[in-house]
Formats: structure tokens, sequence, C-alpha cells
């Protein structure tokens, strides 16, 4: 083993049952993994995504860019400074604007992701499941009927003299929602606990393996 | 769907949404809303006020997403909880600490916060360290917030943005301080997990109720009953296009 | 002054928003070339957030050791651990060393994390079982059950009668779960939609202002 897949080993090992350690109770090995590994994971994002973003998207081309690239960066080079006001309380007011920006830019594409991402091909999905065949018509009839009471069962409004009480047919399909909610959930559930599982599996492995290669 | 028919028709439905609410709003003193019982929000508004009498925090937590990204909305709805929360505790010696895993959030966070404590006016100064960022991966935000629940004197947390499925760690740290949970998220991994490990989950777009449901803002409660006039007509929808679907119309 | 910032940032975040939401509905090249360039420019200032949030953790934990809280020699494990990884992961040269930050911790831990997550999810399942039994909750935890038998819970079990039909046939996840998981996500969409229009019409401001 090279002394640079021996430290790499270790250092998993290591932070691999200090981590596990959590199952047991939450002891100070754990918080001492968990403080370095968020000291790490920050370190690292940082420096990537100053070196990605910040350098190559907006240094670069100030430096080499053509003369309307330069002119273009001019602005998020300017909202960038004020942007860093943000670490002063006296002068955080100055990054307000550029944050308003961001929620600008971010707010329109979540509402275009929910329209064009979401809404319109989960409904065209809905409503092209009725194929050739009885089985195709059964089911899409159903996965349709699942749809539809799960959305029914989010219903807010209800009447005033309700007391915040569903009305019969509402209580009837949120009923019926509920079930295919704790169904999907469910199902759902099972998939995450699969993944987790694997991961379980992996870590129990590196610490055989681990301790294998020390003693052979 | 041709992009084209697409586009026009995401106009429309916008255009259609935001009339129904400036409306639905105006109208508002005249016609009140009326909203079913949801009890994690029950929940959320006696924490408030126990956090007042009681001198312990409130914990807010809105995620990872990247603003930039169409799942902001969730964590968008969480810092309408933050500024209520932060309005109604902020009289308090201890007001709420908010964390979150990305900094163009934490940065809203931190303002929300600071516009909640202005408007109270108290002599308090804000601190700005109120608003957190515990970590810049989804993994190291988790582990970021856990000791938070530990160490702060938090009386109740509550989870509202975008999660993944490790936000079962975090019910899992609240549960062994004895620590009351309200959470909500819009990936359905995470909504598996919460619905496993909390006692009251929102599911769903119930997440996106929780300004109505603490603020009584007539904005607010407008948006969710253009959410159900909605919800209808994509009902109306999805029978119209199947029964066409089943006539090979469409 | 005072008053007008909140109504510039506002009219900042309304007339931005429009433009970008204008951007993706309406396929016209300039309209898509704005769009794409305030996406640029907003990915930049992105970047430059997460220098101000480094900024936020390093004060946030310098605080803490500065006013000895609980937990302040833990501040002083990730201090130190971040200054590690900004000169290993920021400094030319040392790139060789960049496996021990990602091999050696970060992903170990990020692993490691989850297999707790599965002690946790289990012992909830169970505990759920206690403390909240209705029917979701039994729909749940059969559905589960019945899924993990599909995908490899069978060979502790072996072959359940009607259950292990079901699991193989995989009609729970094709059709039932499929028909929720639209609904829910149809819902989550709309509370998407209206959320961002009361921010695109100005009555939410998170940037700041009433």
């Amino acid at each position: 083993m090279e002394s640079n897949q021996l430290i790499i080993g270790l250092l998993s090992f290591l932070f691999t049952v200090l981590v596990l350690s959590y199952i047991i109770g939450d002891s100070p090995a754990f918080r001492l993994a968990v403080h370095a590994f968020v000291g790490v994971a920050a370190g690292y994002v940082a420096a990537t995504v100053f070196r990605q973003v910040v350098v190559d998207k907006l240094f670069m081309l100030l430096l080499i860019g053509s003369p309307l690239d330069r002119l273009l960066m001019f602005f998020p080079l300017v909202m960038s400074f004020m942007l860093l006001a943000k670490m002063s309380p006296r002068f955080e007011w100055l990054g307000r604007p550029v944050v308003a920006f961001l929620v600008g830019v971010g707010t329109a594409t979540a509402v275009a992701g929910a329209v064009l991402g979401t809404l319109f091909p989960q409904i065209e999905a809905s409503s092209s499941m009725f194929g050739q065949g009885l089985g195709s018509l059964l089911s899409g009839s159903l996965i349709l009927f699942a749809t539809i009471t799960t959305i029914a069962y989010f219903q807010f409004t209800v009447s005033k003299s309700s007391m915040g009480k569903r009305g019969k047919l509402m209580t009837l399909l949120a009923l019926i929602g509920q079930v295919f909610i704790a169904i999907t959930l469910g199902a759902i559930f099972a998939g995450v606990l699969t993944a987790a599982l694997t991961a379980f599996v992996d870590r129990i492995q590196s610490i055989v393996l681990f301790l294998d290669s020390l003693f052979r | 769907m041709t992009s084209q028919t697409a586009g026009l028709l995401g106009i429309g439905l916008v255009l259609f949404t935001g009339f129904a609410l400036t409306l639905l709003t105006l109208l508002y003193k005249r016609f009140p809303l009326h909203f079913r019982t949801i009890h994690a929000f029950l929940r959320i508004r006696r924490a408030a006020s126990l956090v007042v009498e009681d001198g312990t925090r409130l914990h807010v937590s809105i995620g990872s997403a990247n603003l930039l990204s169409p799942s902001c909305a969730s964590a968008l709805a969480g810092l309408a909880l933050i500024r209520h929360l932060g309005e109604v505790t902020s009289l308090s010696d201890h007001p709420p600490i908010t964390t979150t895993g990305s900094p163009t959030l934490n940065l809203l966070a931190q303002d929300t916060l600071r516009t909640a404590h202005e408007s109270v006016a108290t002599e308090q100064a804000f601190d700005m360290n109120n608003g957190r960022l515990t970590g810049l991966t989804p993994l190291s935000y988790i582990a970021g917030v856990m000791p938070s629940i530990r160490d702060e004197n938090i009386s109740n947390n509550i989870l509202i943005g975008n999660f993944g499925p490790e936000v079962g760690l975090l019910t899992e740290a609240a549960e062994r301080q004895k620590t009351p949970v309200i959470a909500a998220s819009e990936s359905l991994p995470a909504q598996a997990v919460l619905y496993a490990t909390n006692q009251a989950p929102l599911i769903g777009e119930e997440l996106f109720a929780a300004g109505a449901y603490t603020q009584a803002e007539p904005a607010h409660a407008a948006s969710l009953t253009v959410q159900d006039l909605l919800r209808w007509l994509i009902i109306l929808a999805l029978i119209g296009g199947a029964l066409l679907n089943m006539a090979g119309i469409l | 002054m005072r008053r007008v910032f909140p109504i510039l940032n506002a009219v900042i975040a309304i007339g931005v928003g429009l433009i970008v939401l204008t951007g993706y509905f309406v396929d016209l090249q300039g309209m898509m070339e704005i769009r794409l360039l305030l996406f640029q420019w907003a990915v930049i200032i992105g970047g430059v957030a997460v220098l101000v949030g480094i900024g936020n953790l390093l004060t946030v934990h310098l605080n803490k050791l500065r006013s000895r809280k609980k937990g302040a020699i833990y501040s002083l494990v990730l201090l130190f651990f971040m200054l590690i990884s900004l000169l290993i992961s920021g400094t030319a040269g040392l790139e060789p060393l960049k496996p021990l930050l990602l091999d050696g911790i970060i992903i170990p831990v990020e692993i490691s994390l989850m297999a707790v997550l599965a002690i946790t999810l289990v012992v909830s399942a169970i505990r759920m079982l206690r403390t909240r039994l209705d029917l979701p909750t039994i729909l749940f935890i059969l559905t589960a059950f019945i899924v993990l038998l599909g995908i490899g819970l069978r060979s502790f079990f072996g072959q359940l009668p009607i259950l292990g039909e079901l699991a193989q046939s995989e009609f729970i996840k094709n059709t039932l779960a499929l028909g929720g998981a639209r609904g829910i996500l149809i819902g989550i969409a709309l509370g998407t939609l209206t959320t961002g229009l009361r921010i695109l019409l100005g009555v939410d401001r998170p940037y700041g202002g009433k």
C-alpha cells in the first residue's frame, strides 16, 4: 500500500468509526468527526466555487474577454463587491439590491420550472396513459384516480360554518387521497431505506477491508 | 405539446394566477377565507407563544436549495414563516435562530430576521449571526445543524424547505434532545422519511400554507384559495384529457 | 433614503423576475439571450455569496470560541479543518493532497451519515407502529415492506403468498404510487407557482422591506 493510500485508508477508517458511533449515542467522538467534516467540506466547496465560478466565469472574462464580454461582466463585478458588503453589519444594506436581483432570477426560475417542468408534463403524462387494451385502460384509470384524489386531499379552503373541517364529499375524497399518499410515501421510503442500508453495508465492508489490509 | 404551445399556456396560467391572487387579496376583507385545520401549524403558533414565556429558542431551518434552482420555492415559503416567528418572538431575550445549507438562502434568512426585528422596534441590537450557514453541501449542512439542536436551548425545531432524505438525521437529533420537530419538504424522499420520523408531518403542498396559517395576511390566504381554484381546474383538465385520449383524439 | 431603498429593491426583484420569466415562456431569440445573461450574472453572484457564507461560518464559530460557549472546542476543530481544506484546495501545487480531503474525509463521512440514517429509519418505522397506529401508517409500513420484498428482502423471508406476488408485479410502484406521486408533485408545483407570484407581485419581500 502506498503511503498516500495508507493515510487515506486510515482517515476513512477513523472517520467512519467516529460517525458510526452515533448509533450508540451522541459522543464527543461523533461531534469531533462532524465538525471536522463540516470544516473540510466548506473549505473544499468554497475553493472549488471560487476557482470555477468567480475566477473562470468572471475574472478570466474581464481579463481576456472581448470588449463586449468585459462590458457585460462589469455589472456582476460591481454587484459582487456590493454583496461582499453583506459581511459588515454597517454596510450590509449595500448588498440588499443584489439579493433582490438573485430573488428575482430565482423566483422566476422556480415559477417557470413548476409550470413547464412539472405541471404540464405531469398533466400530459396522466392524460396519455389510455392506450390499446383493457389492461392499459384499467391501469391508466387507476393512476388517474390516484392522482385526482391525492390532489383533492390537499384542498385547504372550507366553508365558514365547518369550523376547519372538510365537507362530507371532500372528507371521502381526502380519505382515499390519504390512502394513496401513504402508499406512495411507503414505496419511496423503501427506496430510501435500501439506499441507506447499502451505505451501511459499504461502511462495514470498508472497515473490514481496511483491517484486513493492515494485518495481511 | 410543442414548446411554443407550452409557453403560451404557461403565460396564460401565470397571468390568470396573478389576476386571481390580486383579486382575492383585494376582496379578502369583504369575503374572508377559511381553511381546514392543520395540526402542525397550531403547534407552531403554540411554540412561538411559549418561547416568549419560558426563555427558550425556536430553531427554523430552511434547507439547502440553491436560490437559482426550481426547488428554492419551499425555502421561500419557509422565509415567510421566519418573518412571522421573528416578529412574534423578537420581544423575548432569545430571538429565533435560522440555519441553512445555501449561502444565498442564508442572506435571505438574515434579511428576513432583520426586517422582523426592525418591525417590532426593540432596543435589543440585531445579531446577524442568528442566521447561520451551517455547511455548504447537503450532508455537511445537516451535520452542522445537529449541534444547534443540541446546544442552543432550543424548544422547537421547524424544518421547512428543501431537504433530502438525510433530514431524518435532524429529526433523530431532535428526538434525542426530546425537542419537538415540525417538518416539511417538497422533495418526495424527504417527505417519505418525515412521514415515518415525525408525529405530525406536513405533506406535499401543505408546506406552502405556512404563511397563511400563521400570519393571516390577505395575500397569503388568497394564494391558498387560488391554489384550490387551480387544483380543480387541473382535475378537470386531467379528466378531459383522459376522455379525449380514450376517444383517440389526443 | 431609508424609504427609497426598499422600493428600489422591490423594483429590481420584480423587474428582473418578470424579464427572466418571460424569457422562459416566450421563444424569442432576444428574450432568451437576456434571460441567459441575467442567469449567468446570478450564477457568478451566487459564487461570491459562497464567500460571504464562509465569512458567516467563520464569524459564528469565532464568536463561539470567544464566548467559550458549550462546544467551543468543536468550533476550533471546524475552523482548523476549514483552513487546512481551503489551503489544500485553493493552492496551486497541492492538488495531490486533495484525495486526502475527498476520499479520506468527505466521502467516508457522507456515506457513514447515510449508514446512520439507515438505523434511524428502521427505528423510526418501529416507533411509528407503536405511537401512531392508524390506517395510513399501516398502509405506509405494509407498502414499504412489500417494495422491500421486491428489492431483496425476499431472501430473508422466502416466497410469501400474495405479498410476494405483489412485490414481483411492481403494481404498487408503477400504478398506485405513481398516481399518488403525481398528485403530490402537481400540488407542489401549484404551491411553487403561487409562492413565486407573491414575490413577483411584491407582496412577499424576503430581501428586506415590509
